[in-house]
């Protein structure tokens, strides 16, 4: 039998880490670390301003402000039966800093307002009623409304009046901006992404999903043009949205889903990029970018029944979900 | 039962073939609808599911029930007796090709097939993995696995590209954007490639046999055959656009794997080509009937010392069928061909007076000479390689030869003959050949000499040598210089037939 030195042992060992830490082996594991109670009886959207350390959160009671560090509530704005909340980013250079204003959907409006002092600074009515998403178009400066009642709504993000309007067959999931004008929806009961078009106000098509069913959650990488589409099944599909083409199916978790991706979500040396995924089975999956034709599930991490939508804080690395604890919404911080 | 006497014959077959041309070429590959492909029955046959291992089987199944295809599974092992009453068996790569062997080879079904290592045992290919067959794994052939997500129409002109709407030879796309599992096949001379890869020609992704065409070994195809580059699970990764990218004509035109597949089946369950018989005087009357009122140019070298009497008998001949004949000496410009509706370059031309004469010109040309397929762009550059000549002193290695072997018995150019060798000059001599590219139809090969392909044509819109598009129809046939009056019957049929395709119209 052969006997390995003390030496030998640790070269070994040095060795073995060196391998796994190039290879990510070392990847973290994702858990919760605390929790932020929150106001009223549900929870919706949610946005984090990285740099201010602010963390605003849109439910039944109105837009909520907290601290991102500590979960003290830092201020609110009245917003009846609030669904959604975006920060528009401010960049100085390539560098971001802190945003200034914010826009929140609720009962069939829009409202922008200023995350100073939580004063609404323009509300506009959006063509039909129900449950309504945000995203930002960084190429035209404007926030896109989607209702799920069917219209999607152009809003300047400098004035926050709509410059346009129509309606249109949109759906129930989650939404995001893309580039030359498209703001993808996912349909959950048409089983479909629809690609809405904000200059012309029409469908471009839609994407069709393989073999997932419902999809909810959306996320989209917008240099790499990848879709990542979350559908309740179970099933992660990611869409190359130049060609409408499905090129990967992974396995995530149940239930309705939110996603948001993230460049370098643990820092320099580990994931490249990941779209993180938050569903009603308290799971929470990060779908690795390995290249940018690539991707694999990173890891799988069971937090709590009940996650709602999900952000990500580009300066600690955390995750905030919002959630449901003994009957109380909260946001649940996720780190590793 | 009646009879009819030789010459009646004759015309009755000429008036029914006048009568059958327009249908029979409509038949080279979709002429079902979708109301008539509802129903077809197709048996699938699949190996055991593995759970550890997920395959595409169901998905395609489904896929094609989806289209109204009656869809039955069987086994690998099954008695090949199940597939009376089916119009088309699929062979899928998870059925284990060490069982089925060579049980669906025979059958009078047509046969669609991705199991690339029972490609040999169909008799599609030769027997020699990775020289005449190959699987690639992304895993295994990582680096190399990348060049074969790029395919290839070599002829856009092909029935199952056409239905694609490919407006000329170009790259597509084929799997994603990741290396997939994949096959390719080197496939007899009479196989169309409808794909190629890895900018080989003679690689082929998805390749046909028509009925009747010569495969390995001299198997005559007894139905249609597809070999496809689809592994177990990889027809999810065909690909397929959706949202605005389809109305881009670009991308409609690259993003086509699905519709490649679709289009692949079609094929395979459309009537299959069905050649006439053989008959030189019928064919004879309906050249004629072609020829009449057609300008031909006859491109010849007046008074050379050799092969004078046989061009002038070749003239004669073509003037006899009807055709207005007009003679060009080789050194006159090329400008002789404008008004005429055909050319026909005699073998007494020298290839480097005659330079690249006619090379572009839009109506169709038969060339007779072998060593000039360069210089029409019918092959490559390389002597001896790319074209070549049997029988010529100190020219050539390979000894005189009289026989010819017809591979493509389907084709209208075979003159209805049988596949296998026939007899084309009266005694051996020189032999004339050619490689011509993979969108070229090979009608007979050289005895002995699988590369050495002596009677082929090109449809107007394939891509020729060096991605030059026929402006018109393409066809060689050897007659070198004195051969004409020492043609054969068969011979002279073959002449006949390759005029007649020459002039008709091309496939639109």
């Amino acid at each position: 039998m052969h006997r390995v030195t003390g030496g030998k042992a640790l070269w070994i060992c040095t060795a073995v880490f060196a391998w796994l830490s190039a290879h990510g082996a070392c990847a973290q594991t994702y858990k919760s670390l605390s929790e932020y109670k929150l106001p009223g009886a549900s929870a919706r959207g949610i946005a984090v301003d990285s740099e201010s350390r602010r963390l605003f959160v849109a439910g039944d009671d109105g837009i909520t402000m907290l601290n991102a560090d500590t979960g003290d509530k830092l201020g609110s704005l009245p917003l009846k039966d609030a669904q959604d909340v975006l920060l528009i980013p401010v960049m100085n250079g390539d560098d971001k800093v802190a945003s200034t204003k914010g826009f929140a959907t609720g009962n069939g409006t829009v409202i922008a307002f200023t995350l100073a002092d939580m004063k609404t600074t323009a509300t506009e009515k959006l063509p039909t009623t129900g449950a309504s998403s945000l995203c930002y178009d960084d190429d035209t400066k404007t926030v896109e409304a989607v209702s799920a009642g069917g219209s999607l709504a152009s809003i300047e993000s400098e004035s926050g009046k709509v410059i346009k309007s129509t309606r249109i067959a949109t759906g129930s999931g989650q939404i995001a901006c893309g580039t030359l004008g498209h703001v993808y929806v996912a349909d959950t009961s048409a089983n479909v992404i629809h690609v809405l078009n904000h200059d012309t106000g029409k469908n471009d098509g839609d994407y069709p999903i393989m073999t997932g069913v419902k999809p909810s959650g959306l996320a989209l990488d917008t240099k790499g043009r990848r879709l990542f589409v979350a559908c309740e099944n179970g099933v992660i599909e990611i869409i190359d949205t130049d060609s409408g083409f499905t090129f990967i199916e992974l396995k995530g978790g149940e239930g309705p889903a939110h996603e948001t991706f993230a460049w370098t979500p643990q820092a320099k040396g580990q994931w490249k990029a990941a779209s993180f995924v938050a569903q009603q089975d308290g799971t929470l999956t990060g779908v690795r970018m390995n290249a940018f034709i690539n991707y694999t599930v990173g890891g799988q991490y069971k937090l709590q029944p009940g996650l709602g939508s999900i952000a990500y804080d580009a300066k600690t690395h955390h995750l905030f979900i919002t959630a449901t604890h003994a009957g109380t919404p909260v946001v649940v911080v996720a780190g590793y | 039962m009646f009879t009819v006497r030789n010459s009646e014959r004759a015309s009755i077959f000429a008036a029914l073939c006048l009568c059958v041309l327009p249908s029979v070429q409509a038949q080279d590959g979709h002429d079902l609808k979708d109301s008539q492909l509802r129903g077809k029955k197709i048996l699938m046959i699949v190996g055991e599911a593995d759970k550890d291992h997920p395959n595409d089987d169901l998905p395609i199944k489904k896929h094609l029930e989806q289209q109204g295809y009656v869809v039955t599974t069987g086994a690998e092992d099954d008695e090949i007796s199940k597939v009376a009453g089916q119009d088309l068996v699929l062979l899928s790569s998870t059925a284990d090709p060490r069982v089925i062997r060579d049980k669906y080879a025979d059958s009078a079904v047509p046969v669609f097939t991705w199991n690339t290592v029972d490609y040999p045992e169909m008799k599609m290919t030769g027997p020699e993995r990775h020289t005449d067959f190959e699987t690639l794994d992304p895993v295994q052939d990582y680096a190399r696995a990348f060049t074969m997500l790029y395919g290839y129409f070599p002829n856009v002109t092909n029935p199952i590209v056409r239905e694609l709407k490919i407006p000329r030879s170009q790259m597509f796309g084929t799997l994603y954007l990741q290396p997939q599992a994949f096959g390719w096949a080197k496939p007899a001379p009479s196989a169309n490639i409808v794909v190629n890869i890895e900018g080989e020609p003679t690689h082929a992704a998805v390749f046909t046999y028509e009925k009747g065409a010569t495969m390995y070994g001299g198997f005559v195809a007894p139905a249609r055959r597809v070999g496809f580059y689809l592994q177990d699970a990889t027809f999810h990764y065909l690909t397929d656009l959706h949202g605005d990218a389809e109305s881009d004509p670009n991308l409609a035109q690259w993003w086509v794997g699905l519709k490649l597949f679709d289009s692949s089946i079609r094929w395979a369950l459309s009537a299959p080509l069905v050649p006439g018989p053989y008959d030189p005087a019928a064919l004879k009357s309906k050249l004629a009937a072609a020829a009449k009122g057609k300008r031909l140019l006859l491109v010849r070298r007046l008074n050379t010392p050799e092969g004078e009497e046989s061009d002038d008998h070749i003239a004669e001949h073509l003037k006899d069928l009807g055709f207005t004949v007009t003679e060009a000496d080789q050194s006159q410009p090329d400008s002789m061909a404008n008004g005429q509706d055909v050319i026909v370059i005699s073998a007494t031309n020298s290839k480097y007076k005659m330079s690249n004469k006619y090379r572009d010109a839009k109506i169709p040309i038969l060339c007779l000479e072998g060593l000039m397929a360069d210089t029409l762009k019918m092959a490559d550059r390389h002597r001896y390689i790319d074209y070549g000549e049997h029988g010529e002193a100190r020219e050539s290695e390979d000894p005189p030869e009289a026989y010819l072997e017809i591979v493509g018995s389907y084709h209208p150019m075979a003159a209805g003959l049988k596949p296998g060798y026939v007899k084309y000059i009266k005694e051996a001599d020189v032999l004339k050949w050619a490689m011509p590219l993979p969108s070229a139809t090979i009608i007979a090969t050289l005895p002995n000499s699988f590369h050495e392909r002596a009677i082929f044509g090109y449809e107007k819109g394939a891509a020729m040598a060096d991605e030059y598009v026929a402006p018109a129809r393409r066809a060689m046939l050897p007659v070198d210089n004195p051969a004409f009056d020492d043609l054969t019957e068969q011979g002279h049929a073959l002449f006949d037939a390759a005029v007649l395709w020459t002039i008709s119209e091309p496939t639109k």
